[in-house]
Parts: structure tokens; sequence; C-alpha cells
């Protein structure tokens, strides 16, 4: 009894400690990024009216700037954003919270697929504490970033239908439940969970079949609730591949100019031949894989991590060095010892760097995220196997000891290079200064007719969001140039007072009086051009100019 | 038995005749460094002294460069071979090929006594065509020399003979100082790792290796050679004095785990244009399954052997981490060992599960695939290696070195004197290379980097009275006053290098 109660508590911390790496300061850190404040932006107008940002009735998939994300991340921001009103906090606490529970989950799913083996509960637990202090799981938690919450729904999806499959077939309902929920969260996820599905039905195939009315009225649920989400696809077809298209390796003339290049040195050698060789089912091939190893590599575990804004944090990879080598330790003891229900964290494993790796954009630790829980699993095998073989008494505690201290360095430079290293290195790609600018600016747009605005220093969404702008009114004003950019985003042109220049020229620039410039510092030369007031200048955490603000 | 010596002789044709088919064409470029051993070794022979009249140097240095000190078991081992073959791009590389060839057999012998004989002729074989090690003994790599004293030494240490071992342990310091930390690990594990008969016997290699260490530090004064060793690395390079003395460790242990990266080991290996390809990994892409099929193994086998081979791996780029330039494919060339081993062992490990497990028509199915993958990854590298490669290195700027002093060769009698830009670093020493000139007079006249004969380089500035002159200059200048331009010359990406003018 005892015994369970420490289990029970020690659990209890790890969630604590889960929960306080995630909540704490998320209202002011990360800066909000421009996905986030869309969806938190979309949240309100639900709430307010019922329909979107572009005044459709309850959506399924936002269209956003033109890449539409699936809606749930801000149906559920909606119920915190009506109780704390729309600010950062109340976008992200969906993420923290889902975050925090996937930490529980990852417990609950190692119990399960390792139920027969004696080391079945340390594994459990470290693997929760794991993905507890894991950076990639924190940063992605403590941001409305779609992926933390796909990632709680896919888990739970695992879960309940292991649950489903061994015990009673009642799970197998809440596992199509999250699974067909999960579809709602992330546009990737229609890959992964295709092949999550089929690797569970091999895995658990033969009890499956003892199952097949649960399995058939289960998978008919899904189908009910995913009813909306075919419609809209039936509806708008471009919708499907919105964002696939956008970025597909295949768009990009990367591998085609690798082939060239190469067939080029084969000037005069007989055509069939080079084709051979040069070609593109082989290059692509080795290009896909290529990408689907980096996820693997060092570089991106440990060192550099997804260097795509806002996912890059400065000097550090995804995970912490110290638990490299029992990653690489974890993986020979799960080869070594492999039971049969173990294909699934492989199938996890493999299955969850594919759909970056036909992107144009690796490695990615968005794309990739289901990554990180058979990940820890492994690290956890790692861990245990090692101090396991160490024998108990002064050597172990003095291992411990080193080991202890070791991860407390690493963990310190994690929180060092996270809270306050990055915004001082990178803080354009985390959009630092935005709720400044928009709060200065709305102070002052009373004076002024006119606001123009380069669209790489802000957005317009960032006004709707920080200024709480009535969607009824936004729908009216809104003017939107609906011809999508080289990645793929539509550009909203202005509402009300603000002008959005995608391509802002301040030599061209039209000078008029009462009219406010907003630019990053270096597209506007000189601090105050000549009759021109420099009325404010945000300054980055490392003291560089930012965005700046003048007026005639 | 038999059939096994066959096999092995068949292994070693192949690796010595891959390793020496066209050797002074291709690469087609014969790099500043190449060039300095070849004249180097063609004074010592013709006079006992180098380009700096040194008699019999332990040091070789560029002129009266300071910075760059080479170490000189290669300089001397080219001497033989320029006798032999005269002095040309064939035989400066002809040590690099020889002993890489040799250092086949090694692995071969070296493997045996760890493991099984079958892992040894794989391992063997894998070496052969493997394009790290091929592509550095194509060229004249002192690295090449130093792993083969490396094997050499490890070979005589497990087969007790130890006092050879730790002369031959002190050869390979003399090749390549990137070496040197790795030898001093790897001689200390080894001293761990044997399990000593006797005190006396532990205290004997102790001694020895010791002794060899400090005389090899003082023989090469170690304070001057070291320094070009630190400078270059990431902790004194000024490109990076801008980060923190926490970034620049994290440098160098991101440098150390790249070595691990799957981008070097299967994608791009070392890009700088002497070391790699460019299009592929030092190792095979095919046989990624059987490294890791190999690593697996490594763990779960018993014995103390897979610690050496382990340790071998992991201490083998230590020392390149901390270079700015990492991963560098000939600084830890002798990493390339242990992932032979590692593949070989996979290799076995997969045909023999296969054996066991799998029964007619599937199995030959399976075979038929992993060898048409195999063959057409070799066939890949081939083609990559012997057409675009060669037509890579005559792109490179210092392959209009050849062309131009073959003309300059047929014509210089009728100049008095001829002016040679060093844009192209190495005039000197490459117009010497090529024009075979006469070591005793080039001692005679004192000659050096700025002048020998009637060749000036760099800086110059010829004048309008002098008659019958030869001027050479980059494209980026134009001829002096009162010249005319003559000719270009190009490499084979039609930029052109040089321009010829007289008066």
């Amino acid at each position: 009894m005892g015994k369970l109660n420490l289990q029970k508590n020690l659990l209890l911390l790890i969630l604590l400690l889960a929960f306080l790496l995630r909540i704490i300061k998320v209202g002011s850190f990360p800066p909000l990024y421009t996905d986030e404040a869309s969806f938190g932006y979309n949240a309100f107008s639900l709430l307010k009216t019922g329909r979107d940002e572009y005044g459709t009735r309850l959506p399924v998939i936002l269209r956003s700037f033109g890449d539409y994300k699936p809606a749930l991340s801000s149906y559920l921001a909606i119920p915190f954003v009506a109780v704390f009103g729309l600010n950062e906090l109340a976008i992200r606490l969906p993420s923290v919270i889902l975050g925090t529970l996937t930490v529980l989950l990852i417990y609950f799913l190692t119990r399960e697929i390792f139920k027969k083996s004696v080391i079945s509960y340390k594994l459990s637990v470290i693997s929760s504490f794991l993905l507890a202090i894991s950076p990639w799981h924190i940063h992605l938690s403590r941001m409305s970033m779609l992926v933390g919450i796909e990632l709680f729904f896919m888990t739970a999806g695992i879960y309940f239908f292991i649950k489903g499959v061994k015990e009673k077939a009642g799970y197998l309902f809440l596992s199509s439940l999250c699974f067909a929920l999960s579809l709602y969260v992330y546009y990737g996820t229609r890959l992964t969970l295709a092949l999550i599905l089929i690797s569970l039905f091999v895995v658990f195939r033969k009890r499956l079949l003892q199952k097949k009315k649960a399995i058939f009225l289960s998978g008919l649920l899904a189908l009910v609730i995913l009813i909306p989400l075919f419609l809209t696809f039936l509806k708008n077809p471009a919708i499907l591949t919105a964002r696939v298209k956008w970025v597909s390796l295949f768009r990009y003339p990367e591998v085609r100019g690798r082939i060239w290049d190469a067939i080029g040195f084969d000037a005069g050698m007989p055509p069939l031949f080079v084709r051979f060789l040069h070609n593109k089912p082989v290059y692509y091939a080795k290009d896909i894989l290529r990408r689907f190893l980096q996820h693997f590599s060092p570089s991106f575990l440990l060192f550099q991590g997804d260097q795509a804004s806002p996912f890059h944090i400065w000097g550090m990879g995804v995970s912490y060095l110290v638990f490299y080598p029992f990653l690489l330790l974890g993986f020979v003891e799960f080869v070594r010892h492999f039971k049969r229900e173990w294909w699934l964290i492989l199938f996890w494993l493999l299955i969850a760097p594919l759909p970056a790796s036909l992107t144009a954009y690796t490695p990615a630790a968005n794309r990739s995220f289901n990554l990180v829980v058979p990940l820890q699993i492994i690290t956890a095998l790692g861990l245990v196997k090692f101090f396991g073989k160490v024998k108990k008494g002064l050597q172990l505690n003095k291992i411990l000891l080193l080991f202890t201290f070791l991860f407390l360095l690493n963990f310190v430079y994690f929180l060092r290079q996270y809270g306050y290293i990055t915004l001082r290195k990178i803080p354009r790609e985390y959009r630092f200064g935005q709720k400044e600018l928009v709060r200065f600016i709305t102070a002052k747009a009373d004076d002024y007719d006119q606001v123009i605005a380069s669209e790489k220093a802000t957005g317009y969404i960032f006004f709707l969001f920080y200024e709480r702008y009535s969607p009824e009114k936004y729908w009216q004003e809104a003017e939107i140039d609906t011809t999508l950019n080289d990645f793929g985003f539509e550009h909203v042109l202005g509402f009300n007072k603000y002008r959005f220049k995608r391509n802002f020229d301040w030599i061209e620039e039209e000078k008029r009086e009462k009219v406010l410039y907003v630019a990053y510092d270096e597209e506007i030369i000189g601090d105050e051009p000549v009759g021109y007031k420099l009325l404010k200048m945000i300054y980055y955490p490392n003291g560089q100019p930012g965005i700046k603000v003048i007026a005639l | 038995m038999k059939k096994e010596k066959v096999f092995l002789l068949l292994i070693f044709l192949l690796a010595f005749f891959l390793r020496v088919f066209r050797l002074g064409e291709n690469p087609y470029n014969f790099q500043k460094n190449e060039v300095f051993i070849g004249s180097s070794a063609w004074s010592i022979l013709k006079t006992g002294k180098n380009l700096n009249a040194k008699t019999l140097p332990l040091i070789f240095q560029y002129f009266e460069r300071e910075k760059e000190r080479h170490l000189p078991l290669y300089f001397y081992l080219s001497v033989p071979a320029v006798a032999l073959f005269g002095l040309n791009e064939f035989s400066v590389r002809l040590p690099s090929a020889l002993f890489g060839a040799l250092t086949v057999l090694l692995v071969y012998f070296l493997t045996k006594r760890l493991f099984k004989k079958s892992i040894s002729l794989t391992a063997s074989l894998l070496l052969a065509i493997s394009p790290w090690h091929l592509h550095l003994c194509r060229q004249a790599s002192p690295a090449i020399i130093s792993l083969f004293f490396i094997l050499l030494g490890v070979l005589l240490f497990l087969k007790k003979k130890r006092v050879w071992a730790a002369l031959v342990f002190g050869l390979s310091l003399l090749s390549f100082s990137h070496h040197w930390l790795f030898v001093l690990f790897l001689t200390s594990f080894l001293f761990f790792w044997k399990d000593w008969q006797s005190k006396k016997e532990k205290k004997a290699w102790l001694i020895s290796c010791f002794g060899l260490f400090v005389l090899a530090l003082l023989l090469f004064k170690l304070a001057a050679q070291s320094n070009a060793l630190i400078f270059s690395s990431v902790f004194y390079d000024e490109f990076l004095s801008d980060l923190s003395t926490l970034e620049k460790t994290m440098t160098v242990l991101e440098n150390y785990f790249d070595n691990l990266s799957f981008k070097f080991l299967f994608f791009s290996g070392d890009t700088y244009i002497n070391h790699g390809v460019g299009e592929m990994g030092v190792l095979f892409l095919s046989s990624l399954p059987l490294v890791l099929i190999g690593l697996y193994q490594i763990f779960v086998i018993r014995g103390k052997e897979k610690y050496l081979l382990l340790s071998w791996l992991l201490l083998s780029f230590i020392q390149a981490s901390f270079s700015r330039f990492s991963p560098d494919s000939e600084k830890t060339l002798a990493a390339v060992v242990p992932w032979m081993i590692l593949t070989a062992i996979g290799g076995l490990t997969f045909f023999q599960g296969l054996a066991k497990r799998k029964k007619g028509l599937l199995r030959f199915t399976i075979y038929a695939f992993v060898f048409a993958i195999f063959a057409y990854d070799l066939l890949s590298y081939f083609h990559i290696y012997w057409v675009h490669y060669h037509k890579r290195t005559q792109s490179e700027p210092e392959s209009a070195y050849k062309t131009l002093l073959e003309k300059v060769k047929e014509k210089k009698a009728k100049y008095e004197k001829i002016y040679i830009t060093n844009a192209i670093d190495g005039a000197a020493v490459y117009s010497f290379f090529y024009l075979k000139y006469d070591p005793k007079i080039f001692l005679q006249e004192k000659g050096d980097r700025k002048q020998f004969g009637k060749f000036f380089f760099d800086p110059f500035s010829p004048q309008k009275e002098e008659k019958k002159t030869l001027v050479v200059t980059t494209p980026l200048v134009g001829g002096p006053p009162g010249f005319e331009k003559k000719e270009e010359i190009k490499v084979l990406n039609q930029s052109t290098i040089f321009v010829l003018w007289e008066n």
C-alpha cells in the first residue's frame, strides 16, 4: 500500500514539474507568434459571433493566412478566452494543459506496452519524467502551434486502442474519438494517422479479429465525427492539398538541379547509361532518406535542432546531450530484448519523421513532433538498463551523483539558451515586440489618418489580436489579396486605418502628412529621415534597434 | 586455408589496381603540398638537401614560410619513388597508393586476430573499395602512411613484439601530426586493455611508448609544431573570436558528433574537393543497414575485442574536433578501419541470419536484391570518381599550372626573364616541379619562392626596357605597360586562370 502511494506521489510530482515548466510565464514568453495570434483571434471571433475571421460559420478548417489550418485548436481555446479574455495565456492554455496530460499519458502508455516486463514501472516513470523536461516538448507545449495538441490526441488514441484491444472493447470508442479529433488539429496527421492505424492493425491483428463488432462500430463513430471535415473537403477539394502543395519537396528545384549537374558531367556517354545512374526516382529516394535520417542525427537532436522560426532554440538541439549515450544504448537494448508489442514503438518512431521528410524544410521539429514520445521511451530504456547493470552500493551512488550533476548542468544550459539567449540572438524569428508596437500605435492612431506598415515588421493579425478588434467590423473592412506568395500565404492589404505592405519600399513610398509609418529599423534608412520624427523605437533584448514608427 | 590466401591475394591485387591505375591523372589537380613533397624529394635525391638547403631535415617547410611545417616521413618515402619513376605526379603519389594497398592486408591480419576469418576477409575487401580510403590513397596523403603504421603497430603489439610496436607507432608520429592524440590515446588504451602477464612487461611498454612520445615531441620542436596545431583550433581561430568559451566548447562537441552523422557518413562526406567526390558520403549508402547491424552486434557480442574496436572509433575524431573545419575525412582517416570492420560484421550477421531463416527462392531473391543495390552503388561511385570528379578537378585553378609550365618549358630558351604571378598559391614550387629544375643549380643560386634562375615570382614589376621577357598574370590584372597579350591558359570549365604577355 505504501509503495503504491509512493508511486502515485512520484507521478504527481512529475506532473507538477511538467505543468510548472509549461505554465510559468507562458503569458509573456515566448512572444506571441503569428500563427498563435491567428488561432487566438479566431477563437475570439467564434466566441463572439460563431463565425471565424472570414465570416465562415463554425468552420472546421480555418482559412487563416491561406494555408487552411484545422480548427480544433481554436475551439479548444474558446472557454479560456471567455474566462481570461483574449490574451497569450488564454490561447496557450489548451496546449499547456494537454501537453502536461501527455506526460501522464506516456506513463500509462509505457506501462501498457511493457506490462509483462519487470522494469515496466521504472521505465514508465522515467519516460514521463523525460517527457516532462524534454526541451522539444516544453517548447511546443508553451506555444499554441497545433502539434502539441495533436500529440495529445494521437498518444491518447494509441493508448486507448491498446486498452481496447486488450481489455474492454469500450476503450476502442474513446480511441476512435481521439484519432478522429487529431485530424481536426493538424494537417500532417492525415499521413501519420493512416500509417499509425495500419501499424496498430498489424501489431494487434490476432486480438482484433476477436473484436470485430467493436472495431466496426468505433470505426463508424470516427466516420460520423469526421463528416464535417469530409464535407469541407468535398466543398473545396483544394483545401486538402493547400498546405502540402506548398511545402512539398517535389515543388523545389534542388534535387532536379542536382540531377542536372550530374548529367552535365556526362556529355558524350550513352544516354541510357546516364539515365540509369542519374534519374529522379533514385535521387528523390536518396533525398527523402537523407531528410528522414536528419531527424536522428546528433546535429538535430543535440546541437542545432530545427533552424526554422519559431522552433529554433539557439545552441540547443531538441534533446539533452547527457541523455544521448542512453538513447543509443536504449536502441541496442530495444533490439536485444525485442517483444512483439514493441513493434508499435518502432513503427511510431519510423512513421513520425515521414511527413517532414517529404517536405523541403528539414529537419523539422514540428512536423516530426510525434518522434518525441518514442525517443523518450527508448532513452528511458537505456537509462533503466544501464543503471540496472551497475551493482548497488557505493559505485552506483557515485555514478548516479555524477550523472545527476551532469544532467542539472545540461538542464540549466537549456533554460539559459531557451529563456535568455534565444531572444537575444534571433528576436525577429520570434516576432519580438508586437505587443508593445500595437499598444503604442493603438494609442496614437486617433491622431492620424492612416497607418502604413511593412508586413515584414508586423502583421494585421497582431492588430486584430491585441486590439480585440470587433470581428463584425473586420469582415466589412478587410481588404484581402488572395494571390498566394512564394510560401503559399495570402495577404491582407488592410482594414480600418491600417495598411500592410508586402513589399514595403521606403524610397517609393508616397510620403504624406498624418500618416504613421511602421517598419523594421533597416527598412527606413536613418533614424529620422529629413522632416520626420521618430515616434517610437522598439529595441530587442540585445539592445539592437528593431521596429520603428515614424511620421512627418 | 589455401582458398583464403588466394582470396586475400585477389583482394590485395584489386586494392593495388584501384589505387595505382592512372594515378597521375585522376585526381587531375596536383595540390600544392603534393608538388612540395615531389620537389623536396627530388632535391634530396639529387643533393641530399631540401629546398631550404638543409641537409636531411626532420621538418619540411615551404621555403621560408614559418607557419606550415610538415613531418618528414612522406618526403623520404617518396625519394625512392622519384628515383625510380622520375619526377612526376605518379611517383609523388605512389607511397600513398602502395601503403594504402598494404593497409588492406594489415586490416585482414588485424581483424583475423580479433574476430573471425570471414569477417577479416570481408573487412579487407571493403577497405579495398572504400571511397574514403581510396580517395586519400590516390593523392600524396601522410594520413595514409600514418594509418598503415598505426595498424602495423597494433598488430605487432598483439603479436607481443612490443618494442617493434613502439617503434612503428613512432613512425606513425613521424608522418602525420593530426594523428598524434589518437596514437597517444590508442597506446594508452592498449596499456589498460591488455591483460599483462607480469609487471615488468607492463612497465616496459609504458616506458617505451612514453619515451617515444617525448622523443617525438623534442625532435619536432613541440613549440613550433603545436603552435600551428593550436592556432587552427576552434579556441584560437580569429574567425570564431566572437564566440564565448561555452559556445566554442559546444562547437567542439558538435564537431565531434558530426563525425557520427548520417550526413557525413552516407550523404555528403567531406565537402572539401581534395578530400571527397562531393556527391556521396565516405561510406556507401547501401552499407547503412549493415553498419547499423554491425553496431548492434558489437554491443551484443562477448569478449573484450569489441572494446578495442569501439575505442578506436571514438578516439579517432577527438583531435580533429578541435579544428574549425570539421568533419575532415583526412584528419579522421583512422576511423575508416573500425567502420569497415563494423560493416563486415553487420554484413556477415545479415547473410548468416538470412541463410538460417529463409530458404529457396525467397533467399535467392533477397540475395539478388541486396547485391543489385550494392553493385549499383559501387558503379555510381566509380562513375562519379572517374567521370565527374576527374572533370571537376580539371577545373581547379592549380590544374592550369601544368599547361602553363609545359608551354613555358618549351619556350624558356627564348626569354631572358620569366615573371609568374603567385595568385594561385605556390608558383615557385610548381615551376620548380614542372620544369624539373636542377636542384644543384637551385641551391647554388640560393633560389627561394621569389626567384630562381630567370624565373621571378610575385611581387614583381617588369620594365618595358627589359627585352625578351615573358610575364604571366591572372586575368584580373592587365598586362604591364608595353607588353602584348600572347595567350590565355584556361581550365576545363573555360575560366581563364593565367594570361601570358611578352614584349
